[in-house]
């Protein structure tokens, strides 16, 4: 090799030098995530004579293939935006490969020691039957929502966390139906039925399905980011799941749903930590929209937060049928209400259930 | 039943399509399977975690999830010209909990390989340097491809209103992440380990500038750019049904006989997935043909959709397929032949006759095409060669002997051009291939290629306006692509476009072709690193870039089909 050669090569970078790390170095997930997504604005812009942004074809109706008009919110850079759980697919798979064969094996165990036979019927039929499988219709719905959310979302890091938060809800559905099919070995008490029934037609499901409906209808990616993971979240996810069936479900000797829900719980803190990131993104002050990116999101926040509040406020039939109960619905109302009003507290925002800024 | 069985070194892909008697009782019953090893995607129960009537009954409640909304409105955001039966044939017989733990085991050896025995043995230091370098144009290509997969399936999932569909699209939208990571990180790995690195770090960041890449977006877009049935007959029937095997298997042997390791290592690790998304493909198609109206609407997407990715695939893989192997075998056109077009148009497509699906419209003229399209690309490629950013190999008598015996009468069309190239390597000759050329091409509007195909002597290219604005379109196909949705391609400029009145060495500084010491080019004509060009170099010879369309007589307007 020349001077020449050895003085060029000696040199060359042998990283994507071109991605601004977050933190000093360049991460894994960085490396495999960061413009994955074409930016026609910044970094793909062809650097020719044609200064506007091209598409080699349009959406049908005429609109570029991203638009920035897919969310209310403005930010300069969506591509500044990281997972702080630094998620990509190996680890992401990983991790829910992990929870799904912890719940597998629990299932399994409690099967074969006769745990599983020795749950109250009234258990089975009341809660897990009547509420958890219905409610396993409302994950069906953030599946469902927040597919296309990635779709349009602007940036690749905001796309590839949607599509996860997106499977997190799937396997939680499904998650709920493996264990009924393998409880019907054990308890005559299973009416997997009952479920879709109660959904479609009980009072106390109608403002949750009308949520659900509402986040099926939602086009704006940001909002049901930011609206299921900081309101719809930590109050009506926090009630109906947390307190009502994990809590709940240990001293009603079943120790498989509460597992169930930890692992639903596990992802839930990190979608509410990208949330949490995202919110930071918007109103960082050197983006001239942060103002109006603020009363946007308080105006997002606000209006989830009505519609999971009276969805939670619903659901108090659903306390009654517990066989063994630890709480009350009015506690367990009063004690998702602080969580959720703290942690749109802790971003600055206030909250429609009360407390300020 | 018609059964067509691929059988590739272990792999294989079985179609069994079932016509019914009634041609619209029911949609046609498929199975789509890929074997790779027993230890991944297998179409039995195998690694699924429930047993028997178990699996089958959670599955079966897995697919009763949907509802119809009563209390607000929820139309999909992607309208589609489609009406789309609720109950089809189910694509994908898997649960999350079974998905995930069949990816893990697949990834842990995928990755596991190459960070253990791959790099403790220096195996990338080991291939071929003729080979290596178009990995670093192949895999930002392939990534943005997965990439835009994803979004596909995102638009498949809100707007197929059909749960077995719906169950499918979701395991391949996880796919497709683990994909574009999968590919990304062998862009990554070949970057820290190859002996030549410059390119792969720029590939991805290069994807809007060099006239290749450029193309590979306007063909990988329309996974996503029109209606979700419209995306999924450019992905799943076309792109991964027609052509995944010819790339991530037929290709990852030529990948091996050249010493590269790494690459078969993920894309077979990608491609045993694939099998399943074929599967969305097909089972999509069925459910579409099944309903008698969408017939028109399918077979105008479908032709539309396969002249999109022909023009774009059948000429990089053919050009990559052809020219970058140093270790010799196959050639792209026996490949075409085997996979595309006696498996998928033999056994896939025809198939589908009795169900109102014809071969796309310019199947025959495609057919024909491909044995010129990889020599015609790759002869303006490396006429380009400064604007590209890998290193272009000449050709030795061994290729010449080679090109002869699988494309006979090659040599009469090609053959001068690659001896005066092998003539203009060294930078003390000053000359620039390009300039072998009376003119040089204009680019089309839809598929963004080069009008040159498919060989310059009997190029179908056409100039013509249309809303006060010059088009050239390099066949019927193209032309036919916008004459339907003009409107489609009103921010849509060409290299040329763009480029024009750039001094070649101002444009590589702008684009960033420059290696670390900021003078010697990306891109060389070839793998000599002892007389390697500079940006010097090239600001002697004077190139200018010109937008050749300006000056060219049009043949009249575009007649817009409504």
């Amino acid at each position: 090799m020349s001077a020449r050669a050895a003085g060029a090569a000696a040199k060359t970078a042998r990283d994507f030098t071109y991605i601004k790390p977050q933190r000093r170095r360049l991460t894994e997930y960085e490396a495999l995530t960061v413009h994955m997504q074409p930016d026609q604005l910044a970094f793909d812009h062809a650097r020719g004579r044609i200064e506007e942004p091209e598409w080699y074809l349009l959406r049908t109706d005429g609109t570029p293939l991203w638009d920035p008009a897919s969310t209310a919110l403005q930010v300069p850079d969506w591509y500044a935006w990281r997972d702080p759980a630094q998620q990509w697919q190996r680890t992401y798979v990983r991790h829910q490969e992990q929870q799904e064969g912890a719940i597998e094996r629990m299932t399994e165990d409690a099967a074969l020691d006769g745990s599983l036979a020795e749950i109250d019927p009234r258990w089975v039929s009341g809660v897990l039957c009547a509420h958890y499988r219905a409610w396993s219709f409302f994950e069906y719905a953030i599946f469902r929502a927040l597919a296309p959310a990635q779709r349009e979302a602007l940036s690749d890091t905001l796309g590839n966390a949607l599509c996860f938060q997106s499977f997190d809800h799937l396997r939680h559905a499904q998650d709920v139906i493996c264990y009924l099919v393998e409880l019907e070995h054990h308890s005559d008490a299973v009416d997997d039925g009952a479920g879709k029934r109660n959904w479609l037609e009980h009072p106390a499901y109608q403002p949750a399905r009308r949520l659900a409906e509402s986040i099926l209808a939602c086009r704006d990616w940001a909002e049901l980011m930011l609206g299921l993971n900081l309101a719809v979240a930590p109050l009506l996810q926090q009630l109906a799941v947390s307190e009502l069936v994990r809590r709940s479900a240990l001293p009603n000797r079943d120790a498989v749903a509460a597992h169930i829900v930890l692992t639903a719980e596990r992802d839930r803190r990190r979608n509410v930590a990208a949330a949490q990131a995202l919110a930071t993104l918007a109103v960082d002050e050197d983006n001239p929209h942060a103002q109006a990116n603020r009363a946007t999101i308080q105006h997002w926040l606000d209006d989830w937060t009505r519609q999971a509040d009276a969805a939670a406020v619903a659901l108090a039939p659903a306390f009654d049928a517990v066989p063994l109960p630890v709480t009350t619905h009015d506690e367990a109302l009063e004690r998702s209400r602080a969580a959720a009003v703290a942690l749109v507290g802790e971003l600055g925002y206030t909250s429609p259930l009360g407390g300020a800024a | 039943m018609l059964t067509a069985r691929m059988n590739h070194g272990g792999i294989a892909a079985t179609y069994r399509v079932t016509p019914r008697r009634h041609r619209r009782a029911s949609p046609p019953d498929v199975r789509v399977a890929c074997r790779l090893s027993n230890d991944d995607v297998a179409p039995s129960n195998k690694g699924e975690t429930m047993k028997g009537e178990d699996f089958i009954k959670a599955h079966d409640r897995v697919k009763d999830f949907d509802w119809q909304p009563s209390y607000v409105d929820a139309p999909s955001r992607y309208p589609m010209p489609y009406r789309i039966p609720a109950k089809t044939s189910d694509p994908f017989r898997h649960l999350v909990r079974d998905y995930c733990a069949m990816e893990r085991d697949k990834d842990d050896r995928q990755y596991g390989a190459m960070s253990d025995v791959m790099a403790r043995a220096k195996m990338p230091a080991k291939a071929s340097e003729r080979w290596t370098e178009v990995l670093k144009m192949v895999l930002p290509v392939t990534t943005y491809a997965e990439y835009a997969a994803m979004k596909c399936t995102g638009q498949l999932v809100d707007a197929v209103a059909n749960a077995e569909l719906r169950q499918g699209y979701l395991a391949q939208m996880i796919d497709e992440v683990r994909h574009t990571n999968q590919e990304a990180h062998l862009v990554r790995y070949l970057a820290k380990h190859a002996p030549d690195p410059e390119g792969f770090t720029q590939g991805f960041r290069l994807r809007n500038t060099n006239f290749i890449t450029r193309a590979s977006r306007a063909a990988f877009d329309a996974f996503f750019a029109g209606n979700p049935i419209e995306g999924a007959l450019n992905l799943q029937v076309v792109a991964e049904t027609a052509y995944t095997n010819p790339i991530f298997v037929t290709l990852t042997e030529v990948a091996a006989a050249n010493g590269d390791q790494a690459t078969p290592t993920t894309f077979l690790s990608v491609q045993s997935d694939e099998a399943r998304h074929m599967a969305n493909g097909y089972a999509t198609l069925a459910a579409i043909a099944s309903v008698e109206d969408n017939l028109p609407q399918l077979q105008r997407d479908f032709d539309t959709a396969f002249w999109r990715q022909h023009t774009f695939l059948d000429v990089f893989v053919g050009a990559v397929y052809d020219y970058f192997q140093e270790t010799r075998g196959g050639s792209y056109l026996e490949a075409w032949k085997e996979w595309i077009g006696d498996d998928w148009a033999g056994s896939y497509i025809r198939k589908l006759e009795p169900f109102g699906i014809s071969l796309p419209q310019h199947w025959e003229e495609a057919a024909e095409r491909v044995q010129w399209l990889g020599h015609t690309a790759m002869m303006l490629f490396a006429a380009s060669w400064p604007m590209q950013f890998l290193r272009v190999d000449p050709l030795t008598s061994k290729d010449f002997e080679w090109f002869e015996k699988k494309y006979p009468g090659w040599y009469g069309i090609y053959g001068a051009f690659w001896e005066n190239y092998a003539k203009m390597t060294d930078p003390a000759d000053k000359q620039l291939p390009l300039n072998l050329f009376e003119q040089r091409p204009v680019f089309c509007r839809v598929c963004q290629m080069p009008c040159v195909f498919p060989r310059p002597d009997i190029s179908t290219a056409r100039i013509k306006t249309h809303a006060g604005r010059k088009h050239a379109f390099c066949s019927d196909g193209c032309e036919h692509a916008f004459s339907i949705e003009p409107h489609r391609y009103a921010s849509n400029y060409t290299w040329d476009e763009h480029f024009e009145g750039y001094e070649l060495g101002d444009w590589l500084e702008a684009c960033g072709l420059l290696r670390a010491d900021g003078k010697t080019l990306i891109a060389q004509p070839h793998l000599d690193r002892d007389r390697m060009w500079t940006i010097d170099d090239i600001r002697a010879l004077k190139f200018e870039i010109t937008n050749p369309l300006k000056d060219m007589p049009t043949a009249g307007e575009v007649a817009v089909l409504q």
